[in-house]
């Protein structure tokens, strides 16, 4: 891109050289610029426009983000829902990626309490794969070098007498357990933005940037609301560009620019299956080509299993699980479940791209997992920081690091400060999920244990600002009611039952068309028929890509 | 042609390059060596020239597969000579000659770059304690005196990290092998930033790290011609001289010591987690799943020979050490009185003072040449027992001990360890344990073996074991107790003090 300065490939602990080379702005406190709308402008509701909207408001610049559809309806949501280390980066000598990403596995924790929980990994050792010698060494290198405080220490297990194994063919007899988190990855989205919101940014969602004009140091920036139609114009002073798959087509459609591509697309697939397993572990497996693949107990009920691997080129908002993928995913898993995995227990199924850098690596899976920060911009010049790739796990050492390059163009504020507020509904210690529990079904008698346990896991000490004896409204079913539903669409900018069923939460596994209509109905009441949002039907259609997922979607548990 | 398959150990030490081939039993079945020249111009000076290491390397390999076939080697580690740095440009030459770990040019500025760093932050993050001889404190001396050869070394090797680029194309090293430069922060196993920043060094100046076992590159066309070896022969990460022969005397978890009892002499034992303290460095095992704690002892043999060459016999002949050793068993244990420290080139663990002189105390007219001998085996006995009573205090399990190196020959002197440790001692087979440790992770990372234990227990030996005598476990302790205050009382007869 033309006016570039800077493509230092980010890492969290760069030195110092590399930081320098951008030259601090120094027409950033000129007259333009002052009365621009805002000092940081965000485009992408992912976890990283979030993730650096959050520590940007909180160290007091005006910021402002724009997402064209809901928040997390990108990658974000696609995600194998893991706060991980990634045992297998270790043997690409990732050691720096891995510690990093470790590390913020018991800060996420600690801030996020009621979202991450951590999630113990079964791993089978495999005859001619790899060997145990690596994996110990892996296991070894996972419990010491990233800081592990709390979560607990990888032990070897004899899969013949635990239970563990038990689910396994006989041929798995020896393996390890360790350590990592899951997350509710939309919610992580939502929770960052609720924070940046009560830190004063402005959160805009159905919203698309169409266009971006530099007007010397500051942006011109052209939003479309999706809803309606309409035009209007913000200024900022830099601009972010953490569109995910999306931003090279930022790059092309808003700048105007058609240079070399940056970011290769990697496609992954997971499904969803009825529960293939009775305990609360997950299985780490890995197959002859190297590639591994998880079996996660997911939402009660089900098991997650993915993720494939592969390029893809495309179009980021259609991207489907083809049939070769499913029949990967089942053969992978059948190599290791005693009782072998059929079609029939998909209950679900979805796809998600995420973004690499294109540094030439040629097979999908040897590629960094590393995230790149470029800052654009000639001197005396409005500047566009762009994101490539990066992890749910690594947002928030992104974010910082986003913010350091922020920092360089605008003008400095504040320092970094999100590795200890926790976010919304995160204020109670780790060991804390059971006390809030115990509170939640003492006011609220009527509800049953799973829907304690989900609410209590989705929103924390705020759960009690909604969940009111006497006054919990409409009963949706499946444990869903009308306060969830209103204060989702008051604090969270829920607008459609896509985003309450699919997305804030996963009822939509459990939820009839005719009872997600009902949520639909009263979300447009609630709106006002200001929404003009998509019906369940719309929504449902993009989110259950296939025609099998249609039938899967019915109440599948009956 | 013979289907049996074999794995190379390469060590490439100091004074020499030594390739073994070794089969599945860690026999050696063919070897090669060829010496590397060393520049001492003055005491504080020793410098290699790198193309040295590398015309070794291949006449040993040339050599060692003389009469094997290159197709049946699985593959290659490298042991490597530790504190040793290469400075070399892109095209690959040398910008400045090669430093070894015996240089010590650094003396009168590493204290003031440990001061710099903060002392225990530094002993702390590297686990090595404040010493001159790890590399970061010439590199220190360099961006001092010499600052434009760090600015034209595009590439700062260890010895592992430039064989494997003449073998591969491509610089790799393990952690292994850059832990004893003081680089590596050895909690997140990875170069540290802090460190890299006060010595103004990027990380693209250094290779990429591999742990040790893991497949690093392919002996190219190229180095195949050189060397002998067929051309795709794999190159596994290997590590340092010091963790490998720990490896090959059967060092790879909890409760087995090793004891290397050579020129300088070391203590080795493992531990799950990295320990910080002055009786030993903390450093990175070669299989990847703990450290090495090791106490050092500078001058070890080398001061045994000094003794003997100096006070009894010049031709310093093995039959001269038969009858030293037959007489000194003869004498009871504590000689008279008579102690002994041995630190005549300064002393490492757990005082860490270079300065430091030898002393002999307590002669009496009644003391003969036997008694000197035997009193400097005690002395330096005391010294491996007092490290070893230290690393069980740190909770460390200490279970047995393999003793190698050319002290493991006399008898007397494995007794003493074994009661004054009052653990057993077995002797190992081989006089080539870096060698054969280098040869063993060739043979895990080959996939001959599941893992480290397995390859150790099939491919290293036991001679024999003293077993020790649980009477003399009192004696040794008030001889210990006697030996540990000799440095203290000595201190200022150290070099360059008043
Ligand atoms: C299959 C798979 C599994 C994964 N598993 C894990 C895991 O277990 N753990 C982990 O840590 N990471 C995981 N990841 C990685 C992680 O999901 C992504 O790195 C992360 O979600 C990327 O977030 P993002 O904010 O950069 O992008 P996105 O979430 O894609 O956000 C970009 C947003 O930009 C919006 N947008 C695009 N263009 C415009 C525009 N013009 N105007 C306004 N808005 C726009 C999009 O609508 C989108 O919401 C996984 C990724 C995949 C694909």
């Amino acid at each position: 891109m033309p006016g570039a300065l800077d493509a230092v490939r980010s890492r969290p602990c760069e030195n110092e050289l590399e930081k320098t080379q951008i030259m601090p702005d120094t027409n950033s406190n000129s007259e333009p610029a002052d009365r621009a709308d805002y000092d940081v402008f965000v485009v992408g509701g992912g976890i990283n426009g979030c993730g650096i909207a959050r520590d940007a408001a909180g160290r007091g610049y005006s910021v402002g983000l724009a997402e064209m559809n809901d928040l997390g309806s990108g990658t974000s949501s696609w995600s194998t829902k893991l706060i991980h280390g990634g045992l297998r980066y270790l043997e690409h000598y990732e050691f720096s990626l891995v510690r990093h990403a470790l590390r913020e596995r018991e800060t996420l924790w600690n801030i996020a309490p009621h979202i991450i929980r951590p999630l113990r990994f079964v791993l089978p050792l495999h005859s001619g794969l790899r060997p145990g010698w690596l994996i110990r060494i892996g296991l070894f290198l996972y419990d010491h070098i990233g800081g592990r405080k709390k979560l607990k220490k990888s032990t070897a297990i004899d899969l013949r007498t635990s239970p563990l194994g038990r689910p396994l063919k006989a041929e798995f007899k020896k393996g390890f357990e360790y350590s990592d988190a899951s997350v509710d990855d939309v919610r992580l989205v939502i929770l960052n933005a609720r924070d940046a919101a009560a830190r004063g940014a402005d959160i805009i969602v159905r919203t698309r940037l169409t266009a971006a004009r530099r007007e010397r140091d500051s942006w011109s920036l052209t939003l479309r609301d999706e809803e309606s139609g309409a035009h209007r114009t913000v200024t900022a002073r830099i601009l972010v560009n953490m569109a995910g798959p999306w931003v090279d087509k930022v790059i092309a459609d808003a700048f105007g620019h058609n240079g070399p591509r940056h970011v290769r697309l990697v496609k992954g697939s997971h499904i969803v299956t009825r529960k293939l397993f009775d305990h609360d572990r997950a299985y780490i497996f890995q197959n002859a080509d190297e590639r591994i693949i998880f079996a996660i107990p997911y939402e009660n009920d089900f098991t997650l299993v993915g993720t494939t691997d592969e390029d893809f080129e495309g179009d980021p908002s259609d991207v489907r699980i083809e049939e070769h993928e499913i029949a990967y995913l089942l053969d992978a898993a059948s190599n290791y479940f005693e009782t072998p995995l059929s079609r029939d227990a998909i209950v679900w199924h979805y796809s998600g791209v995420r973004s690499l850098f294109d540094d030439g690596a040629d097979e999908a899976k040897e590629a960094t997992r590393d995230y790149v920060l470029r800052l654009e911009g000639g001197r005396g010049e409005a500047k566009v920081l762009q994101g490539f790739g990066g992890k749910l796990t690594t947002y928030r050492v992104l974010a910082e690091d986003a913010l350091e390059r922020i920092g360089q163009a605008i003008g400095r504020k504040g320092g970094t400060w999100t590795h200890e507020p926790p976010l919304p509904g995160g204020d109670f210690p780790t060991d804390g999920v059971g006390r809030l529990e115990d509170r939640l079904r003492a006011e609220c008698p009527e509800l049953d244990e799973r829907t304690v346990r989900r609410i209590v896991r989705a929103y924390g000490t705020d759960a009690a600002r909604f969940m009111r004896a006497g006054a919990l409204g409409r009963d949706f079913g499946h444990g869903l009611f009308e306060a969830e539903v209103r204060w989702q669409i008051e604090n969270e900018w829920a607008r459609t039952s896509e985003d309450v069923l699919w997305r804030r939460s996963k009822l939509g596994l459990r939820f009839t068309d005719e009872e997600a209509a009902r949520v639909d109905a009263f979300i447009a009441s609630h709106l006002d028929g200001t929404s003009g949002g998509r019906s369940w039907r719309e929504t449902a259609d993009r989110t259950l890509h296939s025609s099998e997922g249609e039938r899967q979607r019915g109440n599948i548990l009956a | 042609m013979s289907t049996e398959r074999y794995v190379i150990g390469l060590d490439s030490s100091t004074q020499s390059a030594k390739a073994v081939v070794l089969d599945r039993k860690g026999c050696n079945v063919a070897e090669g060596r060829a010496s590397i020249p060393l520049a001492q111009p003055d005491e504080a000076h020793a410098e290699q020239n790198p193309e040295d290491w590398w015309s070794a390397v291949k006449n040993a390999l040339r050599d060692a597969v003389k009469t094997i076939d290159p197709g049946s080697i699985d593959g290659l580690a490298i042991s490597n000579q530790r504190e040793t740095v290469a400075f070399l440009d892109d095209k690959d030459t040398a910008v400045y000659p090669a430093l070894v770990w015996l240089d010590c040019r650094a003396n009168s500025t590493y204290q003031s770059y440990a001061d710099r760093m903060g002392r225990e932050w530094l002993h702390r993050a590297t686990g090595k304690p404040i010493d001159v001889i790890p590399v970061i404190y010439r590199l220190d001396w360099l961006r001092r005196n010499e600052p434009s050869v760090l600015e034209r070394a595009t590439q700062i090797l260890d010895v592992q990290g430039f064989l494997v680029k003449k073998l591969t194309g491509r610089a790799v090293t393990s952690p292994a092998s850059v832990d004893p430069f003081g680089l590596l922060d050895i909690h997140e196993m990875d170069y540290s930033t802090p460190i890299l920043n006060s010595l103004g060094l990027s990380q693209e100046q250094l290779a990429p790290m591999a742990m040790s076992g893991r497949e690093i590159g392919r002996v190219s066309p190229e180095a195949a011609k050189k060397t002998g070896l067929r051309a795709g022969t794999p190159i596994f990460a290997g590590g340092g001289d010091g963790q490998c022969s720990g490896l090959g005397a059967n060092v790879t978890g909890p409760g087995n010591l090793y004891l290397n009892l050579g020129t300088a002499q070391i203590t080795g034992a493992h531990s799950q987690e990295p320990a910080i303290g002055l009786n030993w460095r903390t450093m990175t095992a070669v299989t990847g799943s703990g450290y090495h704690l090791e106490a050092l002892m500078r001058a070890g043999a080398f001061f045994v020979d000094w003794l003997v060459e100096t006070f009894i016999d010049e031709s310093k002949s093995p039959e001269v050490y038969i009858r030293l050793e037959a007489e000194a068993e003869k004498i009871s244990h504590g000689c008279g009185g008579l102690t002994v420290t041995p630190h005549i080139l300064g002393v490492m663990t757990p005082h860490w003072d270079p300065g430091a002189r030898g002393a002999f105390a307590g002669l009496a007219p009644f003391h003969t040449r036997a008694h000197l001998y035997r009193a400097s085996l005690e002395g330096m006995t005391a010294e491996i027992a007092r490290s070893i009573t230290a690393m069980r205090a740190e909770n460390v399990p200490t279970d047995r001990i393999r003793a190698i190196g050319g002290g493991s020959k006399s008898a007397l002197w494995r007794q003493m360890i074994a009661d004054a440790t009052q653990l057993p001692v077995d002797i190992g087979t081989t006089a080539e344990a870096s060698a054969l440790g280098a040869g063993i992770i060739a043979a895990v990372g080959a996939g001959w073996f599941v893992d480290f234990a397995e390859a150790t227990a099939a491919m290293s030996h036991v001679e024999g074991t003293t077993e020790p005598e649980p009477e003399g476990a009192d004696a040794w302790a008030a001889l210990m107790e006697r030996q540990g205050h000799l440095y203290e009382d000595t201190k200022r007869y150290g070099a360059g003090r008043t």
